[in-house]
């Protein structure tokens, strides 16, 4: 009884300090333009290529959740044609996945925060509650950024990322970004046409993270095929960051759930 | 229970009310229901008479996370649909008249909150849910068909709306949504019919978007007596701005470290604000807030910090001070039903509502009485008022001599393939009832209550303490036997059964703590059990 009245006075606001802090320091990996300084956020160049081949290379500049520059170059395997399309000045692309993940990190301090020291908590399941709660935001974040978005070719095709390059991406090409885990990673999708007349079954392919060659789909009227797909990614370290304190917060989170449980269980089960 | 081709879900409660831990509340326009969304995912429907008394009359099973917001889902009265949203993405559409879910969507993303809005297509009115919530736009969603038809962008500065308010103004025959995101940005779209015969041609950005600094924004409400100004309620002040050129006009810090969690207008010169502990303080807005004064809009410009708070006018209490698990939800509704009412409606975890009349004619009081609850009544009240009690399943086994609660039942598992019921106790023992008999005695009444150890039934004793799981296993795969019945305790022992002659077959205790769940392997797996 007594131990249990500590537990809930001292014990869960030493736990719910360090989770604030640990978050804090993760909130503050997704520099945001508005908060505070009001200084503007710092760029960031990410070279992204792969070990084996040099058929892709981009260099690409993350600002904040917004990539505000990329380049990319592709040297085609048919003619060895070496392509090059940027960014247009004026385009950003916004990351959807680092906005969402730094939301629910906020939304998990605004929790934290209004259960400071000088919060009284009378019973167990108010702190499991809590607890929960924080812990739905920080699972929800984390899983922003280890999950992409799965999509289909017609969605990558439509999606307003075509449209952002100059030179134009030529009508073969498609190019997605997106956060894996604590990478950046860029798709690049050559394609070509499929004639009516092919002997091919036409079989459009389902949302998925990365498409294998031989995906088709119809995009305005016109069907495609894949027929090469080039990955190239590269690490952020400070999402990495993130990621680490996400987990350790979730830990800490559930051993004060199972401090609290062991208490109530011991209760509900005195023999009769 | 089961038929060959119908089965009909059968629910009896016990004595012992559901938790309902309301997440969010929704009074229907006619002020004849509230509905109350809890945080497992169930919603309640409540009866709200003439003199407000309030009488529980459904639970709405449909959605697997917690209800994170509700609306109404049509615009005339003869059709009473409400739509809910839960924490992962479901929607549904609801007939509150009998309790019917009509439609059942999924997305990825939660929405926060919906509001019915009703566009004009051509010569007829379409209802629209405008939704918005853990994405950067605001989805428009059909309100019959729960399809996405299109949705409100953001050029500057895209990023989750946490909340949103639509605006009918009598004066410029435009209606517009007025959004604040979490980074306290203002965002306006017009939304007039134009928008909805643009479908997914050219996406509709924003009209406006103005930084307000509105950090934590927990509610933004606009004066339906004035049409003049806009509430925005954050978590460490609320402010009043203007909702023509959205100016500032003042702003209240909160006292004492409360945390604001709504607010709305109770009438042209006062607002109702409510803090996370469940408290609401009506204030007086100054006249520099109102329309109607000479002095409106006189300190747009001026360091608002510096003017001074307006007048606390009185304080409404909550009815007990109970203990809560999580705050409570409040939300203000004025309307009209026979007469025009003006209702403050809390909901809170332990499935309690309570309601304050807010009268017209709110004089300066004595702050430390306040105003008194109207009613309030919670889901275990009712429970108890209920004559016959509500039954549980095996009641009439569970009477225990001297002691007035019955046995609690802790695990079960029916059986259709025997019509049997297997119910474990916290006591260790396990009772195997004819499931539809037992169904009978507890609904319908008769000489048969009457009866002593009836409906005939088996009890098992084995377990020395809580029955903490039960499986029987050829019920999953065939290669089980019939006979077999395992059950799992808080004595960390699991014990297989013979549940046609009630033999215990073997017990198993090398188990180095309690049982928490037993699960049969899948088919192709190597490890086999027995």
């Amino acid at each position: 009884e007594e131990e249990f009245k500590w537990l809930l006075q001292e014990e869960v606001h030493a736990v719910l300090k360090q989770l604030q802090d640990i978050l804090k320091e993760a909130s503050q990996r997704f520099t945001l333009p508005a908060s505070g300084s009001g200084g503007a956020v710092k760029q960031e160049n990410f070279v992204l290529s792969t070990s084996g081949t040099d058929q892709v290379k981009g260099v690409l500049t993350l600002q904040g959740d917004a990539l505000c520059q990329a380049d990319v170059n592709l040297k085609t395997p048919r003619n060895n044609q070496l392509l090059h399309f940027a960014f247009r000045e004026d385009k950003q692309w916004k990351l959807q996945q680092i906005q969402d993940a730094r939301n629910h990190v906020n939304q998990a301090i605004y929790l934290l925060m209004n259960r400071d020291v000088n919060y009284q908590f009378k019973t167990g399941s108010e702190v499991l509650k809590l607890m929960d709660a924080v812990m739905l935001q920080l699972s929800r974040a984390r899983n922003r950024l280890t999950t992409p978005a799965t999509l289909t070719l017609p969605e990558i095709a439509s999606s307003g990322l075509t449209k952002m390059f100059t030179p134009a991406l030529p009508p073969d090409i498609l190019v997605n970004f997106y956060i894996n885990l604590n990478k950046l990673c860029l798709t690049v999708y050559q394609l070509h046409v499929l004639q009516p007349s092919t002997t091919k079954n036409f079989k459009p392919a389902g949302g998925s993270i990365l498409h294998n060659p031989g995906a088709m789909f119809e995009f305005g009227n016109q069907r495609y095929e894949v027929s090469h797909v080039h990955k190239v990614e590269c690490v952020v370290p400070w999402l990495n960051d993130a990621l680490v304190f996400f987990t350790v917060s979730l830990q800490l989170c559930q051993q004060l759930k199972d401090k609290i449980s062991v208490f109530s269980s011991y209760w509900n089960y005195r023999p009769y | 229970m089961a038929g060959n081709s119908l089965v009909l879900p059968i629910v009896l409660w016990g004595r012992k009310a559901p938790t309902h831990c309301i997440s969010t509340l929704l009074l229907m326009e006619d002020a004849s229901m509230i509905v109350t969304g809890c945080h497992d995912g169930q919603i309640c429907l409540w009866d709200l008479s003439l003199d407000l008394e309030i009488n529980p009359r459904a639970l709405l099973f449909g959605h697997t996370a917690s209800i994170t917001c509700l609306s109404k889902a049509s615009a005339s009265n003869e059709k009473q649909y409400i739509v809910s949203a839960s924490e992962s993405g479901e929607m549904c559409l609801w007939d509150v008249n009998d309790g019917r879910c009509i439609e059942f969507t999924k997305l990825a993303c939660t929405h926060t909150g919906i509001q019915f809005y009703q566009f004009t297509v051509g010569t007829q009115r379409e209802g629209r849910l405008l939704c918005h919530g853990h994405y950067p736009e605001i989805l428009v969603v059909d309100a019959t068909s729960l399809e996405v038809l299109y949705s409100l962008l953001s050029k500057i500065s895209p990023d989750w709306i946490s909340s949103m308010t639509i605006i009918r103004s009598d004066r410029t025959q435009e209606d517009t949504v007025v959004a604040v995101s979490v980074t306290g940005i203002l965002k306006v779209w017009i939304i007039t019919s134009e928008v909805s015969r643009m479908q997914d041609t050219t996406p509709v950005f924003e009209e406006e978007s103005k930084p307000i600094y509105c950090q934590n924004c927990q509610s933004i409400s606009f004066c339906a007596f004035t049409q003049r100004s806009l509430l925005v309620v954050c978590s460490k002040y609320w402010r009043v701005f203007d909702a023509g050129d959205y100016s500032l006009l003042c702003s209240v810090p909160s006292e004492n470290d409360q945390t604001w969690t709504g607010g709305d207008f109770v009438s042209a010169d006062k607002v109702i604000v409510w803090t996370e502990d469940g408290q609401s303080f009506i204030y007086k807005l100054p006249a520099s807030c109102l329309p109607a004064s000479d002095s409106f809009r006189r300190d747009v410009g001026k360091a608002v910090e510096n003017l001074i708070p307006p007048l606390l006018y009185s304080v409404l209490d909550r009815a007990d001070k109970q203990l809560l698990i999580c705050p409570p939800v409040t939300r203000f509704f004025c309307g009209h039903r026979e007469f025009s009412y003006k209702l403050l409606i809390q909901g809170d975890s332990s499935g309690r509502l309570c309601i304050w009349s807010v009268p017209d004619t709110l004089e300066q009081q004595d702050s430390a009485k306040g105003l008194q609850t109207t009613t309030s009544v919670s889901l275990q009240e009712a429970f108890d008022k209920l004559t016959p009690r509500p039954a549980g399943i095996i009641d009439q086994l569970s009477l225990i001599p001297n002691i007035n609660e019955p046995l609690k039942v802790t695990a079960s598992v029916y059986i259709p393939a025997h019509g049997r019921l297997v119910c474990g106790r916290e006591d260790g023992s396990i009772v195997i009832v004819p499931a539809t008999q037992t169904a009978i005695v507890q609904l319908l009444q008769g000489e048969h209550m009457l009866r002593r150890g009836w409906p005939p039934h088996r009890t098992l004793r084995g377990h020395r303490n809580k029955i903490t799981c039960l499986l029987y296993p050829h019920q999953v795969s065939s290669r089980y036997d019939q006979r077999y019945l395992i059950s799992g305790g808080v004595d960390f022992s699991v014990i297989i059964w013979d549940i046609f002659s009630g033999e215990m077959k073997h017990i198993f205790c090398v188990h180095g703590g309690e049982i928490t769940q037993l699960l049969v392997p899948p088919e192709n797996c190597s490890v086999s059990f027995t």
